[in-house]
């Protein structure tokens, strides 16, 4: 009841504040229109023979239709823009159901969800000078240790009166879906709870100067929101309850120093119906009451650096404690330490681009005997020796490693170097640019010292003419060679590919036409070779000056050698893969 | 009525202690036990099954669980406080238990500051090998009823997620290349589990108008493969990637024990996906900024 109350007050806070907005809104006459409206569609059919057994599965939904709906209206300085992109379909594999919403007998997604479905956006910010309301899906990234990455379907503001920073937000990021148990085809998902997340910011700010704040953000699943869930194997999550306390600090000088910093804790709780109380953690009220499956960690990072005209060197860390967690950034892999020298400049008559950066991260961090260390040190260097030639080379290395007798260590170092040339006659110019990557990547067993070790070759000679006398017409064409040695298995991959593209550009029909077709063939030992054709073609039409339509159809043939046999039936078995991508869109304004 | 349920209760407490030697006490625990104290509730973690042998006849009793929790060399990290332990009724035959009762995290005291400090903050125990110790308790008087401690070994092993290795996050690759073959590597389950485990590489495409956590939970995945015994995988696109904007993708690799379940993490939801990574296909590059995520003449972002 209180916080249906709560609810009520919160909703009314809002319409008050719309009002005032279009009170204030009224004073601005001047109406204008922008940004884009469309939709778009995408097709996608496979047959393969022979049909049965199965050995291709579709990598795309059939039917894909999305409408996009962006308009940004303005009176003065009142701003209404529109956030609409959704689709009628339900694809979900990331995020519940798990790609179950084509199972047979799976219900049909709720008005609720749909709404709070990852594949759809619907949102509207309507802005007057400082003030800002935020309704509907947002993707709000507070800082990088409190929220992010998740979207949610709701309500909130960000207000920016002077200096002050004052910013909330509450929304649902996940709908309730119920656990499902199929016979045929047998699958089971097992079912995910209403999560809710709510956030607030207060700080001070001077543009492009400094910010100081602090972020709060709380995150529950309603543990009411599935019936029935499940107790075997497997079973659904319990419902969990986050909150993350962060305050965040950047700054920027004339003298180009900058820097920020991120410190933040995290209660979490695993299952918000556990027993209660933690004899290990108080509760911290009133964000959070801890039970048994409660834990509170910190987080921490920091970067420094300076910036001239032509160089920039910073350093960057980043440690997060091993029960470091948060629902805004759900995927985040706690309980590492990482630190980097990152610098760019620029060298010999600004001729020479230099971009490199050294670092080491450590996983497991709060278990040293089973830490994990990891070297990455990448350089890039591009020339430019004139206005014919440059050259571009490069350096990954990574080196990781697990402790311990029964550890494993990959160390993969890659070069590449990228030459390309120019030069002209008098009916053309041509452009020829070749690469070249080595890439050796390693893989030690402990502790019997096994060693996979892969070496891999690229090659790709790549030609560009263009005709002077035929200025819409564009075309190119490439080579490439491919080899991965394996050993000791000593077996190689090797795939050859020959491409070419076309583009020719009609300005009366206000029309563009282009083209690609691309030929591969790939020997994985002791197999022979499968070839594969692949052609696509597409038009970019300018139907008015605010209405486009592009529209392009791909058709790729692969038929395989004989590595999916036995059984026999599929030697040199077939697929064929046709996409077909069309979109109509609308410009709004001048 | 009073002193009726307390003859009752009486009668049968003397009923179980006067058959303390009919009562058996087994306990399970799963190999390796959950990473989360928390999961221990799930049967899924093991089950104590207490058998109350009454010789046929229809008996019940109150008991409690006097829990120790030891260390490799036999140290004493927590034991359960006896007067607040909870009372459990149990009948003739087998009677079971999730592990979290006899677990009692709520009612354990805590000898080892470090252990308890790791608890704290992580809701697990370090890996290492321990041993959990039960005693069943008259439930109201607290009388040893079994008077060997029934002690199980096990072994807790707090997984760590692969890290994505290649491609770099944030990278834009040549569409020239890419077209044929890209390879991605990541790093292995640590520490590595006795028994072998599936990666499951999934790569999403990153449609227009979409952020990329935003496809990677609603998209179906472009690329969905299975790979075991290595760390690396090459694949063959086989897409048109030579059109003007360029394409973004976001990759993950889901890590699936020996029978196909996903290794637990920090968000079950999530099902034992690693921390995701982005990278681009451009056909236009800008070498002068590769690595910042801008290097794409095209127009899409990072």
């Amino acid at each position: 009841m209180r916080d249906k109350t709560d609810h009520l007050k919160r909703v009314a806070l809002l319409i008050f504040l719309i009002q005032a907005l279009f009170v204030n809104a009224q004073d601005t006459p001047k109406f204008s229109i922008t940004g884009t409206a469309g939709v778009s569609y995408e097709g996608y059919w496979v047959s393969t023979n022979p049909s049965s057994p199965s050995f291709f599965t579709k990598r795309k939904p059939s039917n894909l239709l999305r409408f996009t709906f962006q308009p940004v209206m303005s009176w003065g300085e009142f701003k209404l823009p529109f956030n609409f992109n959704f689709s009628p379909m339900r694809n979900n594999f990331g995020s519940p159901p798990f790609g179950f919403g084509n199972l047979p007998g799976f219900p049909k997604q709720s008005f609720k969800q749909w709404l709070t479905n990852p594949m759809n956006n619907i949102s509207v910010n309507p802005t007057y000078k400082w003030a800002e309301l935020q309704l509907g899906t947002q993707y709000l990234k507070y800082s990088d240790l409190s929220t992010g990455d998740i979207g949610a379907f709701g309500y909130g503001f960000s207000l920016r009166p002077g200096k002050l920073r004052l910013k909330y937000f509450s929304g649902v990021s996940q709908q309730a879906y119920q656990s499902f148990v199929s016979l045929v085809p047998p699958a089971t998902f097992v079912g995910a709870y209403k999560r809710t997340i709510t956030m607030g910011q207060i700080g001070l700010e001077k543009e492009d100067r400094y910010f100081a704040g602090f972020n709060l953000v709380k995150s529950r699943d309603d543990a009411g929101s599935i019936t029935t869930p499940l107790t075997g194997t497997p079973s659904t999550p319990k419902p969990a309850e986050n909150f993350i306390v962060s305050f965040v600090s950047k700054f920027n000088t004339e003298k180009g120093w900058y820097g920020q910093t991120e410190f933040g804790t995290t209660i979490s709780s695993r299952d918000v119906t556990a027993l209660g109380p933690n004899p290990l953690l108080k509760d911290f009220k009133p964000f959070i009451s801890t039970n048994i499956s409660s834990f509170r960690d910190h987080a921490a990072q920091a970067g420094f650096g300076k910036k001239g005209k032509d160089w920039d060197i910073g350093v960057s860390t980043k440690w997060l404690g091993g029960g470091y967690y948060s629902m805004g950034y759900s995927f985040v892999q706690n309980d590492r330490l990482e630190y980097s020298l990152n610098t760019r400049f620029n060298t010999w008559k600004k001729k020479m681009n230099i971009i490199a950066n050294l670092g080491q991260r450590f996983g497991n961090w709060s278990d040293p005997s089973n830490r994990t260390r990891q070297i990455i040190a990448n350089t890039n260097i591009f020339t430019q020796f004139n206005e014919h030639f440059s050259l571009n080379a490069s350096f990954n290395n990574f080196g990781f490693q697990t402790p311990g007798l029964s550890g494993m260590k990959n160390v993969g170092n890659d070069l590449g170097i990228n030459p390309a040339y120019t030069w002209s006659t008098s009916t053309m110019s041509n452009f020829m640019s070749l690469t070249y990557n080595w890439s050796k990547y390693d893989e030690t067993i402990f502790p019997a010292n096994t060693l996979t070790s892969n070496n891999s070759h690229t090659a790709m000679l790549m030609y560009v003419p263009t005709f002077f006398s035929k200025p819409n017409l564009s075309t190119d064409l490439s080579a490439m060679y491919f080899q991965n040695a394996l050993t000791p298995a000593n077996t190689k991959l090797k795939i050859y590919t020959l491409s070419t593209s076309m583009g020719y550009r009609f300005p009366k029909e206000k029309m563009n036409l282009k083209g690609q077709l691309q030929y591969n063939i790939t020997t994985i030992d002791p197999f022979t070779a499968s070839k594969n054709l692949m052609a696509t073609l597409g038009a970019d039409m300018i139907l008015t000056s605010k209405l486009t339509w592009n529209t392009s159809m791909s058709v790729n043939l692969f038929k395989y050698g004989d590595e999916l046999t036995p059984p026999a039936a599929l030697l040199a078995a077939r697929y064929t893969e046709t996409i077909l991508k069309t979109a109509l869109l609308y410009k709004f304004g001048n | 009525m009073n002193k009726l349920l307390f003859n009752l209760v009486l009668i049968n407490f003397l009923v179980i202690y006067t058959a303390s030697a009919q009562l058996a006490v087994t306990v399970n625990i799963s190999y390796p036990a959950p990473a989360y104290l928390s999961d221990w509730n799930n049967s899924r973690a093991g089950l104590i099954t207490v058998i109350l042998n009454s010789a046929g006849q229809q008996e019940t009793g109150l008991v409690k669980f006097r829990t120790e929790l030891q260390n490799s060399s036999g140290g004493l990290i927590a034991f359960s406080n006896n007067s607040t332990a909870r009372t459990y009724t149990i009948r003739s035959g087998a009677n079971t238990f999730t592990l979290d009762k006899a677990l009692q995290l709520e009612n354990l005291r805590f000898e080892n500051g470090v252990i308890a400090h790791k608890i704290q903050t992580t809701g697990k125990l370090p890996s290492d090998t321990y041993t959990l110790c039960i005693q069943l308790l008259d439930g109201a008087n607290e009388a040893v009823l079994t008077r060997v401690p029934v002690c199980r070994q096990f072994t807790q092993i707090n997984y760590q997620l692969p890290f994505l290795l290649t491609p770099n996050d944030k990278a834009w690759l040549d569409a020239n290349i890419a077209q044929s073959v890209i390879t991605f590597r990541w790093s292995s389950l640590v520490p590595m589990s006795k028994e072998p485990v599936i990666y499951r590489l999934q790569v999403f495409e990153v449609l227009d108008n979409q952020l990329p956590v935003q496809a990677l939970r609603s998209n179906q995945p472009i690329l969905e493969t299975d790979v075991r015994g290595t760390t690396q995988y090459f694949w063959r696109p086989q897409l048109s990637f030579k059109d003007t904007n360029g394409h973004v993708f976001i990759w993950t690799v889901q890590t699936l024990d020996a029978k196909g379940m996903p290794v637990s993490s920090a968000d079950e939801n999530n099902q034992g996906r690693s921390e995701p990574r982005v990278f681009g296909v451009c056909n236009k590059l800008n070498r002068e900024k590769t690595g910042t995520g801008e290097d794409c003449e095209t127009g899409r972002k990072l």
